[in-house]
């Protein structure tokens, strides 16, 4: 073999070579990095679950007055104890949070650690009121 | 074939072949669309029932807005002695200062509500708009609406009769006029005649207050 062939040996096997690590490293690359191999299924049951809860409860009758009614007059007392009512479908340990149209609000069983599950719109003697449902993590922060 | 004048050699080639045809998938695969290799299911349907949830917690809003603007609008009307602004103060009939308790309802509720289509037909005030969203979610474009009638009971037929028997009231004998119609007459510090009615209407959201009011008696029994 001339010194060419020799030349040319070497280029065509660390092409080989290159070619392999080509093959390893991109392999590396999908597997590892882009592991999206799998279907994800995607719905919006548990979200719309939560608003569904919220709407009835807003409509449900506590002592002869509709919950939304008991809102807008400010009437909280009953509330906490009506919010025990609700199924368990978003969590347990429900709150609401009543944010009015000056930026006032009002807590009703809910603590700085629940999550915001959904939220409605009420109209108030001075302006509309946001009303969030709560729920859940009550243990944490020894709250309880 | 020869490979005198070949500049790269077959290898090479297949190498550089390579990374392009992987750099292209790479660059297809992770960097240009890295979320469309996700299969979304029933995302469109999904996408509705939420809309579904969004309208009718919008619609018990409305319904529960025109309650307590029907209350609100009540208050006004009495607090404006039976007419929808401050422009007029007595009951002056066959004039503009005539009251029309429906009328000045009507046009009260919509400045203080915001709803346009609103009318009273046979004691039942009647609120009409449409609720529409509109989305485009994966290339599918919808509007999804109701068209809302929202009917709420409103009677005026006791003031209506109050003011009708005031208006026909002859000698301005109005203790006679309005006897049985529980209707307070008075006298104000100037001495004018003064008529007060409590309020008959159920109310939640705001306290009662009693229409008052005065009528030019010259304006009276004019047939």
């Amino acid at each position: 073999m001339n010194k060419k062939g020799q030349y040319e040996a070497i280029i065509d096997v660390a092409s080989m070579i290159l070619i392999v690590l080509f093959l390893i490293g991109f392999s590396i690359i999908f597997i590892v990095v882009h592991p999206k191999s799998e279907v994800s299924i995607k719905t919006s049951a548990d979200e719309n679950q939560c608003s569904v809860l919220l709407l009835n409860f807003l409509k449900m009758n506590v002592d002869g007055k509709q919950v939304a009614d008991l809102i807008i007059l400010e009437n909280y007392d009953v509330l906490g104890d009506s919010l025990k009512r609700l199924p368990e479908a978003c969590g347990d340990d429900y709150g609401l949070k009543l944010i009015n149209a000056d930026g006032s609000s009002k807590s009703i069983n809910a603590n700085p650690f629940s999550i915001e599950k959904s939220e409605a719109k009420l109209p108030g003697k001075n302006g509309d009121i946001k009303v969030v449902l709560t729920s859940g993590m009550r243990d944490i922060g020894g709250l309880k | 074939m020869s490979r005198k004048g070949q500049i790269i050699g077959f290898m090479p080639l297949l190498a550089i072949f390579v990374l392009i045809i992987l750099s292209f998938a790479l660059y297809s695969f992770l960097v240009k669309s890295p979320d469309k290799d996700i299969g979304i299911i029933g995302d469109v349907q999904g996408s509705l029932i939420k809309d579904d949830t969004l309208l009718d917690t919008n619609l018990f809003y409305s319904e529960k807005k025109a309650e307590l603007m029907i209350e609100k609008s009540l208050a006004d009307l009495y607090a404006y002695h039976g007419f929808s602004d401050s422009a007029c103060v007595v009951w002056n009939f066959n004039s503009l200062c005539e009251p029309d308790f429906e009328k000045s309802f009507v046009e009260l509720f919509k400045k203080n509500s915001g709803f346009t289509d609103v009318k009273i037909e046979n004691k039942i005030l009647i609120i009409k708009f449409k609720e529409e969203v509109k989305k485009e979610i994966n290339n599918v474009k919808y509007t999804y609406w109701k068209d809302v009638e929202i009917k709420k009971d409103v009677d005026f037929s006791k003031e209506k009769e109050i003011a009708s028997k005031v208006k026909a009231c002859s000698d301005n004998d109005f203790e006679k006029c309005l006897a049985g119609t529980g209707v307070s007459i008075g006298k104000d510090s100037s001495g004018s005649i003064t008529f007060s009615m409590e309020n008959n209407k159920k109310q939640l959201f705001f306290e009662n207050t009693a229409l008052e009011f005065s009528v030019d008696s010259s304006t009276t029994a004019i047939i």
